[in-house]
């Protein structure tokens, strides 16, 4: 079913002094089980655009937003049930977490959608197996958790939704090294276990390179590049323009490149800088 | 969602903005005493002179000043009946049943709701002239000789000007934190108030949770950069009166002495208006 | 930075003699028998998974919290001596992980007067210390901005200016980048790098991002509450399976190199900044 969006406008406080142009014109297709990065510096727009693929925030004007089957632009959209299909992880979750334990707040977002009885508890018990909390921390208090725990009954409580969609801010934000690879791991595993779609923001380009099989760059309100990463980084001048950093082995090949090197651009990951090096072809 | 003007503060530049927060606080408080004691027609016609030109000379727009009088006006009618049927002196003008209309009764109520309008346009133009960081270091400066008493002084200007800083954040923070709840499926507007009750826990637990740990932070910080409490402290700012503080005051001060001269002379040479 | 370039004086900034502290009584160490010397003028990254106790190392470097066994000494004061705690605080600034949480004031000025006023500075020397401290961190313009228009890095570079307001000797960083952009981050680490190399102000920068740390002129790993592994950045990602085994990783540029050594590509395996990959990659495509 996927995302299908045309012309998106996003105003903040419209036809006040305030009025702010967050997002303008942005046409998205996203079909299912793709696994999207969205990158951008601070005030681009990419947080507002992603706030709207589960209603949180309605379009000022669009021709078209239709999202898991669901007609945004109807009067009455059926917010329960596109909420139950697109998952939202917001920037450091774990500062939601609210429940007397963490059984409780994981089954949160399944039992505002109606989940019961052993349906809930398979659900609840599921995402934790998913993100890898040991079942003895269902009867703690979710403060009780070490920090990269939190964040990761945090990511439960979305997943026990299971949507069809999911889409993450910023997931790895202040985590330690090994705590950024066990969210990373976690979304991959839901991503690979259930085929949904994912939709993530993110800053670390060496991480985005590795995981995503498209990216696309937000520039003051405006899609301005949008494809696989090796199209997307194969113009690293661009990139630079926009304010942006560069994955570690572009910014290699680009400075090979400037020596006199004849590396092709769209060499981003290491692997691929191995295979050029070994066998000659990007 | 960024923007967002804390109180009526009105920001523009003008002489009555540039005047010393301790002149306009202490200028509105002895205005206010000068509307409670005032007991002619004329000393309030005075007033509202003196509001009037106020504003002006503050680039205050009537429609701002009236604006402030939205919140009264149920009070205002209030006020108005009230004293219209139970102040029964002058000659009646209109009978109805028990409800009898008198000179004395319109008089009065007229003199009451004049009164309530100036004190509320009077207190406004303090509001709309001076931003509430201001208005903080003037009650500061204002406090400072109760220290003697022990006020804690300092102490509360301190909690003024953290509630300040902090309410933009928690703004904001309560914006993303009823969002992330509203994505799993919490619902603030609508349902059950049972389960709108639930949405609310939802919201307010993690937020004073945030705000507790924001305190002990920001405790924390303050307590790495030397605080310890007013004592010793110097302050870059430093208020300073200048003259057109001078001016204002004497401006107050010819009020007052107007009102009081009103009081005395013209009240003992004409029959009593307030009844 | 450079140490060629920076003359170091052999006087010690902070000294901390078999230091141990737990937060209760009867509670566990959440550091035990620390042993750490920094040179004034040094840059010192200290780095180690969530919980290992950095950020109770810092506290202890200026007083904010007190040794519960063991001496330390910032500048030669002890941080037990309440005569002196205003000093080792001023001497020893901090800078913690969020910028909203250690703004006190309404305006950019005032917020960097905030330490000085505190310290009983004389009105006439505030403006000028406040002026100064803006400047050094090139935050001049936003003087009369309220903070919470800023950008993360800018926020944290005011933070700066209000430690830099009180002439600090030292400046310790708890995670100041963690909260930050890439754009803020490289604010704020080039802000601090500058202070340290023109004003000789020493630095204890904690972190999470490894490539943070590589030009640093010592690294200490914590694990456990303790300091367990000390050196140059260069000696120690060179030890890849202990960083793993300490839940960390080496810089990414470090880890290109590793894996194209896995397969074959011949370059030197302390590497660790992407200039230096491309310099050995340059040399081994010249080669071949």
């Amino acid at each position: 079913m996927g995302i299908s969006i045309q012309n998106l406008t996003h105003v903040y406080h419209p036809g006040s002094p305030f009025a702010v142009d967050a997002v303008h014109d942005v046409d998205l297709e996203i079909s299912d089980g793709e696994y999207v990065c969205v990158i951008g510096h601070t005030g681009s727009g990419k947080s507002t655009l992603v706030q709207h693929l589960n209603g949180l925030l309605r379009a000022t004007s669009a021709d078209k937003m239709e999202i898991e089957g669901i007609d945004l632009l109807q009067k009455k959209p059926d917010w329960r049930a596109l909420r139950r299909r697109v998952g939202m992880v917001f920037q450091y979750p774990e500062y939601q977490l609210f429940e007397q334990t963490v059984f409780d707040d994981i089954a949160f977002g399944p039992k505002n959608m109606g989940v019961e009885g052993d349906e809930l508890t398979a659900a609840v018990r599921d995402s934790m197996r998913l993100v890898g909390l040991p079942e003895e921390t269902e009867q703690m208090s979710p403060f009780e958790l070490s920090g990269g725990q939190r964040r990761r009954a945090a990511i439960a409580g979305v997943l026990s939704m299971r949507p069809r969609v999911l889409v993450l801010d910023e997931p790895i934000a202040g985590l330690d090294p090994t705590g950024k690879q066990d969210i990373l791991r976690v979304i991959d595993a839901y991503h690979s276990k259930t085929r949904a779609t994912i939709i993530m923001i993110s800053h670390n380009m060496d991480d985005i390179v590795s995981v995503a099989g498209r990216v696309i760059v937000m520039h003051e309100g405006r899609k301005v590049l949008d494809g696989s990463p090796e199209d997307v980084f194969s113009d690293p001048d661009r990139i630079l323009a926009l304010g942006l950093g560069l994955p570690t082995v572009s910014r290699i090949v680009r400075e090979m490149n400037a020596r006199g090197d004849h590396i092709p651009a769209s060499v981003c990951r290491k692997e691929d800088l191995v295979r050029f090096l070994t066998e000659g072809r990007a | 969602m960024r923007e967002m003007t804390l109180g009526q503060y009105y920001a523009v530049n003008s002489p009555v903005h540039a005047l010393d927060p301790r002149t306009k606080i202490l200028s509105v408080i002895s205005m206010m005493a000068l509307i409670f004691l005032c007991r002619t027609f004329c000393g309030l016609a005075a007033c509202a002179c003196f509001v009037l030109a106020v504003s002006f000379a503050g680039h205050i727009p009537l429609s701002k000043m009236m604006s402030s009088l939205k919140a009264i006006y149920f009070l205002l009618l209030f006020t108005f009946l009230l004293n219209v049927f139970f102040n029964q002196s002058g000659a009646v003008l209109w009978q109805w049943g028990i409800l009898n209309l008198t000179s004395g009764g319109i008089k009065r109520a007229l003199f009451m709701a004049l009164r309530l309008v100036l004190l509320v346009t009077g207190a406004g133009l303090l509001s709309f002239t001076t931003s509430p960081i201001e208005l903080t270091d003037g009650l500061e400066s204002l406090m400072t000789p109760l220290k003697k008493l022990r006020f804690p002084a300092h102490e509360i200007a301190m909690m003024m000007s953290i509630a300040l800083r902090f309410i933009p954040i928690l703004t904001e923070e309560t914006d993303k934190i009823r969002k992330a709840q509203t994505a799993r499926g919490a619902n603030f507007d609508s349902g059950s108030l049972y389960k709108r009750a639930g949405a609310v826990v939802s919201l307010l637990v993690p937020l004073l949770v945030s705000a507790f740990r924001r305190a002990e932070e920001l405790a924390m910080a303050m307590e790495a950069r030397c605080y310890h409490g007013g004592e010793g402290r110097t302050r870059l700012k430093v208020l300073r009166f200048h003259a057109s503080d001078a001016v204002a005051a004497a401006v107050v001060l010819a009020l007052a002495a107007f009102i009081a001269a009103d009081q005395t002379v013209i009240v003992s040479l004409l029959p009593d208006w307030t009844g | 930075m450079d140490r060629v370039c920076v003359e170091k004086s052999m006087t010690d900034m902070i000294d901390m003699r078999n230091v141990s502290y737990r937060y209760e009584e009867d509670g566990r160490d959440v550091l035990q028998n620390i042993n750490l010397t920094v040179h004034t003028g040094e840059f010192v990254c200290v780095l180690g998974h969530n919980g290992c106790g950095k950020s109770t190392l810092a506290k202890l470097m200026n007083g904010l919290f007190q040794p519960t066994a063991g001496t330390v000494l910032v500048s030669g004061m002890d941080t037990r001596s309440e005569n002196d705690i205003f000093r080792v605080r001023a001497c020893a600034g901090m800078v913690f992980q969020n910028p909203d949480n250690q703004t006190v004031a309404t305006v950019v000025e005032e917020d960097v007067a905030f330490g000085p006023e505190n310290i009983g500075v004389p009105q006439k020397e505030l403006r000028d210390r406040v002026d100064r401290a803006l400047a050094a961190v090139g935050m001049s313009a936003y003087a009369k901005k309220e903070p919470h228009r800023l950008s993360g890095g800018q926020k944290q570079r005011v933070a700066i200016a209000g430690v830099l307001a009180m002439e600090p000797k030292l400046l310790i960083l708890d995670e100041a980048t963690a909260m930050l952009d890439p754009r803020g981050r490289e604010e704020v680490l080039s802000t601090v790098k500058k202070l340290n190399r023109e004003k000789q102000i020493t630095v204890v920068w904690i972190t999470h991002f490894m490539e943070e740390t590589v030009e640093a002129d010592r690294l200490l790993i914590m694990d456990q509450g303790r300091i367990c592994l000390e050196g140059t950045p260069r000696e120690l990602f060179a030890h890849t399976e202990d960083l793993r085994a300490l839940k960390l990783e080496t810089p990414p540029a470090a880890q290109i190199a590793q894996t194209l050594r896995e397969h074959g590509i011949d370059v030197p395996n302390d590497i660790l900044t992407p200039e230096e990959l491309t310099d050995a990659l340059w040399a081994f495509r010249s080669k071949t």
